[in-house]
């Protein structure tokens, strides 16, 4: 008789064990937006750099299969915007029916062009678009500027130093070279962080 | 001999039989689920936020502030090219172009919990966008210098006087740049009057992390 | 969501709390196998008792199971457990030294506590064995450090080295199992019968 009562228990676990694999699978949701693992999906564009579309593309002849979104807020928007530009604020791009929207441009192989007041405000969104996997991404490479209340895009350069720094600094420094303190170089030993891992072992 | 007592005597003698069996189908059913994509790195919701947020910018003035204290737990990185961070940078800043950021050798510096690692370039987009693509894959401790090179210049190496009408906090922070300035290097200096050092923001570590076992 | 503790949802405070549970645990389960007699663990060489390697076989079947189910699920990641370095020939050293250290002292290092802990005397010498090994080790490890930090293979897995999806993997080791299980017993019922 004791063996029989071993086998409840054998039986009762064992159905436990598949009740909470069968729930836990029929309660799952799949993850609506996912990350592609790829590292270098959005390395690769900023290296090239082929991810800037500038003012003078708008005139091209690729400028028919453009399509524009704007990415700042609905009341900047309200106050001057392009033409076509349809406007999704950043934090709501993963809204559903914002997504529906530009895969709906992916599919019909427009470019998607994003800008906001200055390429950095729509850098956010271009790489969050980028690295989900949408693909024909771009970002305009301009500021917006009104004049005269009135909309306009301006040239904008990324990265363009307003002072020649060491010429400056050099100027700057000459005939008091004391003043400089040459302080030595932190030498920074660093080890690579494990990646976060639960250890253990037997 | 109850009817129950067979049921379980024909358990008995398969109950291995039925374990193995389960054993084989939850492997079985393993292969056959449907697989889907899964999210690398952080949440799109939670980078969004993280995007949004200015948190991750830091002053040229707080910045400063550190170097001139040697902070030790200040790290500047600078994202320019190699050319650009041998003629200029700033006092002991570690060069990791914007093309190597995810290279197994910048690693070590950008995902660790030991520095706050301030990330500049010329302007600050670069910087923003290291910072981005370091950011979706869950490092910490990262901050964006705020106008980056450009600011620096502008406002601690060659700081604009400030008119006789502003406010006393405006004249306070211009005799702060310029002391800045001097310590940097600049002779051209007119006042040396020192301002109250700024407070530092402390900034809670992280506790190591252990957990070794062994049987 | 998990692992747990590196991703902050317990404190790592917890950390040995939470080891010393596990822990008790296991004891647990190592003495209620038996695995404290070291005529059970010895009798895996001579054939008789297959317990231990039903035992250690199941717990790692069930384990990738459970783990994989997990993964899929989303509330653990698998990249994120750790996975302890392949070092291939200071790993075949130091297997056959514990191998020979199994058979004489028919003890693991788990159930030599397990053991001494319900008083038995052998299991408390080879507990002493034990540290006087550590112990050399320790003094002899300028010298063996080369072999020890030889052939480095980094944090691989099976499933990395020969490039197969973990689930099939699995699943064929699943049935690997249940053959080996069911081929001990044939094995077992072959070989005379040990009392004790």
């Amino acid at each position: 008789m004791k063996e029989l009562e071993k086998t409840n228990r054998i039986s009762f676990s064992a159905v436990i064990i598949i009740l909470v694999v069968l729930i836990g699978v029929l309660s799952f949701q799949k993850p609506n937006n996912v990350f592609k693992k790829d590292k270098n999906l959005t390395l690769k564009p900023i290296i090239n750099r082929d991810f800037l579309i500038k003012i003078k593309d708008l005139d091209s002849a690729r400028a028919k299969q453009m399509a524009f979104i704007d990415v700042r807020n609905g009341f900047e928007y309200s106050k001057g915007h392009l033409k076509n530009a349809k406007n999704i604020y950043t934090a709501d791009l993963l809204e559903s029916e914002n997504k529906q929207y530009i895969s709906d441009l992916e599919e019909n192989e427009k470019t998607i062009v994003l800008y906001g007041s200055n390429p950095a405000e729509a850098s956010g969104a271009w790489m969050l678009l980028t690295q989900m996997g949408y693909k024909n991404i771009k970002l305009l490479c301009a500021k917006i500027q009104y004049i005269d209340n009135k909309f306009s895009l301006g040239e904008f350069t990324i990265e363009k130093p307003i002072y020649d720094y060491a010429a400056f600094m050099k100027k700057a420094t000459s005939g008091k070279t004391a003043a400089k303190k040459v302080i030595k170089k932190k030498v920074i030993k660093l080890t690579k962080k494990k990646k976060k891992v639960a250890e253990g072992g037997c | 001999m109850s009817k129950t007592y067979k049921v379980k005597k024909v358990i008995v003698k398969t109950e291995y039989k039925v374990l193995a069996a389960l054993l084989i189908i939850l492997a079985g059913g393993l292969v056959l689920l449907p697989k889907y994509e899964k999210n690398s790195g952080i949440k799109p919701e939670i980078f969004l936020k993280n995007v949004i947020s200015t948190e991750r910018y830091v002053t040229t003035d707080l910045i400063a502030d550190k170097i001139i204290k040697q902070d030790p737990n200040l790290l500047l990185i600078d994202v320019r090219k190699k050319e650009d961070y041998d003629s200029f940078s700033l006092p002991n800043a570690v060069n990791i172009p914007l093309a190597e950021v995810l290279s197994s050798d910048s690693e070590a510096y950008l995902n660790q919990d030991a520095f706050d690692v301030v990330l500049f370039s010329n302007d600050q987009c670069y910087a923003d966008q290291a910072w981005k693509l370091c950011n979706r894959l869950g490092y910490k401790h990262l901050y964006v210098l705020k106008g980056g090179l450009n600011e620096w210049f502008s406002t601690i190496i060659n700081p604009k006087e400030p008119k006789v009408t502003d406010s006393e906090l405006a004249f306070k922070q211009y005799n702060f740049r310029k002391a800045a300035a001097m310590y940097f290097g600049v002779g051209n200096a007119t006042t040396t009057t020192k301002v109250k050092p700024k407070k530092v923001i402390k900034l809670t570590k992280k506790k190591k992390k252990v957990a070794e076992g062994g049987c | 969501m998990g692992p747990l503790i590196p991703n902050g949802v317990i404190p790592p405070e917890w950390n040995f709390v939470i080891a010393i549970l596990i822990g008790i645990v296991f004891g647990f389960s190592l003495e209620a196998s038996g695995f404290s007699s070291s005529r059970k663990i010895a009798g895996v060489f001579y054939g008789y008792d297959f317990a231990v390697l039903k035992v250690f076989f199941t717990a790692a079947l069930v384990a990738m199971i459970g783990v994989y189910y997990m993964d899929y699920l989303e509330l653990v990641n698998v990249e994120e457990l750790f996975v302890l370095p392949t070092y291939t020939w200071s790993a075949i050293v130091g297997g056959i030294f514990m191998g020979f250290g199994f058979v004489v002292a028919g003890f693991c290092p788990g159930t030599t506590l397990c053991a001494a802990a319900i008083g038995k005397i052998d299991a408390m010498a080879t507990m002493v064995g034990i540290f006087i090994g550590i112990f050399m080790f320790s003094e002899l490890y300028d010298f063996i450090e080369p072999l020890f930090d030889s052939s480095y293979l980094g944090r691989i897995t099976i499933t990395d080295s020969l490039n197969i999806s973990p689930y099939w993997f699995i699943f064929l080791f699943a049935i690997l199992a249940v053959i080996t299980f069911y081929v001990v017993d044939v094995i077992r019922k072959r070989v005379k019968k040990v009392f004790y």
